[in-house]
C-alpha cells in the first residue's frame, strides 16, 4: 500500500553547526507496507520521522527516491495519491473562525467527496470522535484535546485508504488516548492502513502490527512487530526460580551450551536461551533431573521501549 | 462560474468572514457614512449655489472609497492569504487535499478579500445615487467599474504571489512594498511611457467623463508627468482610450501572476520555480511589447531611447534571472535525472544561456524597431547599439552567475548575501572611480566599464570611438569573469553530486 524506494532527504545545516555540513533526514529508505497494516515508526527527536511522513503525503519533495501510495507516485500525481491519504500533523492549527461542522464540510468538499455522502460522513466523524456536543461551536472555543480530536476527524473524514498520523496522541487525556487506540484498531479492522509515529512506545506496541526503528535517517529495523522484537532480542530471555536456595543454579546454567548471559541470585536466575520451546522444555527437564527444586519458569518478554533503547544505543546490530 | 461559487476555499473564506453580524455591522457603517457624506456634500453644494454638483462629488467619493477598500483592504487580505496559513500550519492540510492548484488559487484570490468585496458592494448605493443625480453617462460608470474590478483582481493576484513567496516574519515588509506599488506607480512610468493612471483608482477619473472620442480627448490632453492621468494612450503611435488599455494590461498581468501562483501553490517551498525558462522569456517579451508599444518616442533620441529600453530590460532580465536561480535542493534533485550535473553544460552555466538568449533576442528587436520609431535628426549607430546590448547583457549575466554560485553555497541566506555583496561592490567602485576622475574622459569611461557597466548607457556617441580598444577589453573582462563564475559553479555542483554517499542500506 505504501512503498518507499531509496527515499532520501538531505537538509543543509547552516554554517557554524560544526564540521557537519548537512543532515540526512532520510537515507535511502526502502520500505513496503502492505495494506491493512498498522505501521509504527519509532525514533528519537530529529531521526527523520516527520520528514518521512511529509514525503509520503507529498508535502516535501524527496532529494532522491520515490514514494507510491496504492501504486500512485506521490510526486508525479499528487492529487491522485492524496485522495488515498488522511494526514494529521504533529503540530497544527485549525481555522478558529469556523464552526466544527463547517471545518469538516470544507475538507469534505476539498477532498471532492460525493456531495450526497458528505453529511453522513461529517456525522460519522463527529460521532466517532465524540464531538457531538461541539458540532455548532466555534473552533476557537475548543480545548486542546477537542482540537486534536477534530484534527483526527478531518483525517478520517474522506474515508482514506491510508492514515498518516504524526504523534496523534499529543494533547489527549488518558481516556481520549484509549479511545484513539480503539479507533485506530477499528479503522484498521475496516481495512485502513495506518502509518503512525509516536513517542508513546507502549501505545504503539499495543496497536501496531509492524514497526520501523529509525535513527539519523536510517531504518535500523523494520518488519512485523514480533519479528523485530525477536531479532532485536537475539535470544529469548528466561527466568527460573527455585523453591529452596542451595542449588548452584548459576554454575549449572553456565555449563549449558544453549545458555548465555546468566545473571544468577541464590533463589533465581535470568539468562538468554538460544532455541525454541523444545529447547526450553529440555533445559527445564535437565534442571529438575539435576535436583533443582524448580518452582517457576517464565519468559521475560521484550518491550518495544527496551528494544528501541538497545537498538539506538548500538547494543544490537 | 458555477465551479467558482462552489469552490470550497472560497466558501470557507466567505463563511469565516461574512458572518451575519459582521455583514450587518459593515452595512450599517457604510450606510451611515454614505448618508453623512451625501448630505454634507448636498448641503455644501446648495450653500455654494451649485445644487447639482454634489451628485458628481458623491459618485467620485464612492468610487474612490471602493477602489481604496478593494485595493488596500483586499490586497492586504491576499498578502496574508498564504503566509498566515503557513505561519499557523494550516497550509499543509490544504496542500494534501484534492483541490487542484487552480482551485486553491482561485479560492484564495476571490475568498481572501471577501469582506472587501462586501464593503465595496455596500458603498454601491451611494455611487448609484451620485451617478443618477449627476446624470453620469452609464457607459463610463460601467467601464469604470470594469477597470476597478479587473485591476483589483490583478493586484490581488500579485499580492497572492508575494504571500506565497515571503518567509515567516516578512509580512509587514511585504505590506509596505505592496502599498508603495499601489499608491505610487504612475509617476515613474509616465516619465517614460505614454500611459495613463495605472492603478484601479483610474475608475474615479473615468466615471466623470463625457466622451469616448479619442481625437477630441487627444486635442484637450497635455502630457503631464504628474496630475490627473490622461485618457488617451499612444500604442505604437496610435491613440487608444486608456480604459481599454488598462483593462487589457491588467487582465494579462493577472494571467501571468496567476500562472506563477498556480505553478507553485501546492509545491514544496524548497523547489518553488515561478516560471519555466520559456514562460519567463514569454513574460519578458510581453513586458517589452508594452515598453516598446507605449514608449514616449517624442521625448528621446534613438540612442537615448535604446539606453532607456536597455536599462529597463536589464532590470527585467535581472529579476527573471533571479527567479530562475536554483538552490542546493533543486540541484540535488537534478542529480536524480541523470549523469553528474557538473558535466552538463546547461546546468553548469545555469541560468546564463536562457538569460543571454532572451536578452539578446529582445534587445535586437528593440534595435531593429528603433530606426522606424526614433525621432528624426539624431545620429544612430547600429554597431554601437549592438555592442552595448551585448556588453550589458554579458554584464548582468555575469552578476547572475555570481549569485547562482553564491546560492549553491551553504549558508543561511546566501542569495541575499550575494545581493548585498553586489550592492557594496557597485557602491564602492562607483565612488572610487568617480573620485579619481575616470568618468571625465572617453578612455576613463571605458575603463570604468570593466568594473561597472553604467558608462555603457552614456549618450555621448563620440566617447566610444576614442576608446574602442578599451571597450573591447571591458567586454573581454566580462566574458572572463562569467567564465570564472561558471567554473566556481561547476566545482560547487561537483561537491553537491558527491553527497550523501550511497551508503549501505539498512532496510526492511
Amino acid at each position: 500500500m505504501i512503498c518507499l524506494e531509496r527515499l532520501t532527504k538531505v537538509y543543509d545545516l547552516p554554517p557554524g553547526a560544526g564540521e557537519q555540513t548537512q543532515v540526512v533526514a532520510a537515507d535511502h529508505l526502502n520500505l513496503e507496507i502492505p495494506a491493512r497494516e498498522i505501521f509504527g515508526l519509532v525514533g528519537p527527536n530529529g531521526a527523520g520521522k516527520t520528514t518521512t511522513l511529509k514525503m509520503i503525503c507529498g508535502l516535501l519533495v524527496p532529494t532522491a527516491g520515490r514514494v507510491t501510495v496504492n501504486g500512485v507516485d506521490v510526486e508525479r500525481q499528487p492529487e491522485e495519491a492524496q485522495q488515498f491519504i488522511g494526514y494529521l500533523a504533529d503540530f497544527f492549527s485549525l481555522y478558529d473562525d469556523l464552526k466544527v461542522w463547517e471545518y469538516l464540510d470544507y475538507f469534505a468538499h476539498a477532498y471532492k467527496m460525493a456531495p450526497a455522502a458528505i453529511p453522513g460522513r461529517i456525522d460519522y466523524a463527529i460521532d466517532v470522535m465524540g464531538l457531538d456536543t461541539k458540532r455548532g461551536a466555534f473552533i476557537a472555543g475548543l480545548s486542546r484535546g477537542m482540537k486534536q480530536r477534530l484534527g483526527i476527524a478531518r483525517a478520517i473524514l474522506h474515508d482514506p485508504l491510508v492514515l498518516v498520523l504524526d504523534e496523534p496522541a499529543v494533547g489527549l487525556d488518558p481516556n481520549a488516548r484509549l479511545d484513539l487506540k480503539q479507533l485506530i484498531k477499528a479503522l484498521n479492522h475496516d481495512g485502513k492502513t495506518v502509518f503512525i509515529t509516536s513517542h508513546l512506545l507502549a501505545d504503539l506496541e499495543e496497536i501496531c502490527t509492524s514497526v520501523g526503528i529509525i535513527e539519523k535517517g536510517r531504518l535500523l529495523r523494520a518488519g512485523p512487530l514480533e519479528q523485530v522484537m525477536r531479532e532485536a532480542a537475539g535470544a529469548r530471555t528466561v527466568r527460573i526460580r527455585i523453591a529452596v536456595p542451595g542449588f548452584p543454579l548459576g554454575a549449572w546454567l553456565q555449563g549449558r551450551p544453549e545458555v548465555s548471559g546468566v545473571a544468577a541470585e541464590p533463589s533465581h536466575a535470568q539468562f538468554f536461551l538460544a532455541g525454541g520451546d523444545a529447547d526450553l522444555a529440555g533445559l527445564v527437564k535437565a534442571l529438575v533431573t539435576a535436583g533443582a527444586p524448580v518452582c517457576a519458569v517464565e519468559e521475560v518478554t521484550e518491550t518495544l521501549e527496551r528494544v528501541f533503547s538497545r537498538l539506538s544505543r548500538g547494543e544490537v546490530m | 462560474m458555477t465551479a467558482l461559487f462552489s469552490n470550497p476555499e472560497l466558501i470557507r473564506n466567505v463563511r469565516a468572514q461574512l458572518r451575519p453580524g459582521r455583514m450587518l455591522a459593515a452595512a450599517i457603517i457604510c450606510g451611515a457614512l454614505s448618508l453623512a457624506v451625501g448630505f454634507s456634500l448636498a448641503f455644501a453644494s446648495r450653500q455654494a449655489g451649485h445644487a447639482g454638483d454634489w451628485g458628481h462629488q458623491l459618485l467620485l467619493a464612492a468610487v474612490t472609497a471602493q477602489a481604496f477598500v478593494l485595493l488596500i483592504g483586499g490586497g492586504v487580505a491576499c498578502l496574508h492569504a498564504v503566509q498566515r496559513e503557513k505561519d499557523t500550519n494550516t497550509f499543509d492540510f490544504q496542500r494534501v487535499t484534492r483541490l487542484t492548484p487552480l482551485e486553491l488559487t482561485l479560492g484564495k484570490l476571490f475568498g481572501a478579500p471577501a469582506m472587501s468585496y462586501f464593503i465595496a458592494l455596500c458603498l454601491l448605493p451611494a455611487a448609484i445615487v451620485g451617478a443618477m443625480v449627476d446624470r453620469a453617462d452609464p457607459s463610463f460608470v460601467l467601464m469604470g467599474y470594469a477597470a476597478l474590478i479587473v485591476g483589483s483582481i490583478a493586484y490581488h493576484a500579485f499580492a497572492l504571489l508575494i504571500s506565497l513567496l515571503i518567509e515567516r516574519g516578512a509580512a509587514s515588509g511585504a505590506v509596505l512594498v505592496y502599498l508603495v506599488l499601489v499608491l505610487f506607480p504612475s509617476g515613474i512610468v509616465r516619465a517614460i511611457l505614454d500611459l495613463g493612471q495605472l492603478t484601479p483608482f483610474f475608475a474615479s477619473d473615468l466615471v466623470g467623463q463625457t466622451t469616448w472620442n479619442v481625437q477630441s480627448l487627444l486635442a484637450q490632453q497635455r502630457v503631464p508627468v504628474s496630475g490627473p492621468g490622461p485618457m488617451v494612450d499612444m500604442v505604437f503611435g496610435w491613440p487608444v482610450h486608456h480604459a481599454f488599455v488598462l483593462i487589457v494590461l491588467d487582465a494579462i498581468f493577472m494571467g501571468w501572476f496567476l500562472l506563477a501562483v498556480v505553478r507553485n501553490i501546492k509545491r514544496d517551498p524548497a523547489v518553488y520555480e515561478l516560471f519555466t525558462p520559456a514562460q519567463a522569456l514569454g513574460f519578458a517579451l510581453y513586458v517589452n511589447l508594452i515598453l516598446v508599444g507605449f514608449f514616449r518616442w517624442s521625448s528621446w533620441d534613438a540612442l537615448s531611447a535604446q539606453g532607456v529600453l536597455l536599462g529597463l530590460n536589464t532590470s527585467l532580465f535581472f529579476i527573471l534571472g533571479f527567479v530562475l536561480i536554483r538552490n542546493r535542493d533543486q540541484v540535488r534533485r537534478l542529480r536524480e535525472a541523470g549523469a553528474a550535473v557538473e558535466a552538463r553544460w546547461v546546468t553548469a552555466t545555469w541560468p546564463a544561456p536562457y538569460l543571454m538568449g532572451g536578452a539578446l533576442l529582445v534587445g535586437l528587436g528593440v534595435v531593429a524597431i528603433l530606426p522606424v520609431m526614433r525621432a528624426p535628426g539624431f545620429s544612430w549607430d547600429p554597431a554601437w547599439a549592438i555592442f552595448r546590448l551585448v556588453f550589458v547583457s554579458l554584464w548582468f549575466v555575469r552578476d547572475i552567475l555570481f549569485l547562482q554560485w553564491m546560492n549553491l553555497r551553504r549558508g543561511r541566506r546566501p542569495l541575499l548575501l550575494g545581493l548585498l555583496y553586489l550592492v557594496v561592490f557597485y557602491t564602492c567602485t562607483t565612488l572610487l572611480l568617480a573620485a579619481i576622475g575616470l568618468y571625465r574622459s572617453p578612455q576613463g569611461m571605458a575603463v570604468t566599464a570593466i568594473f561597472a557597466p553604467f558608462s555603457a548607457f552614456a549618450r555621448d556617441p563620440e566617447s566610444r570611438i576614442d576608446a574602442r580598444s578599451l571597450w573591447f577589453v571591458a567586454l573581454a573582462v566580462q566574458v572572463v569573469l562569467a567564465g570564472v563564475f561558471v567554473s566556481l559553479q561547476r566545482r560547487r555542483l561537483k561537491e553537491l553530486s558527491s553527497g550523501p554517499g550511497d551508503s549501505a542500506v539498512l532496510a526492511a
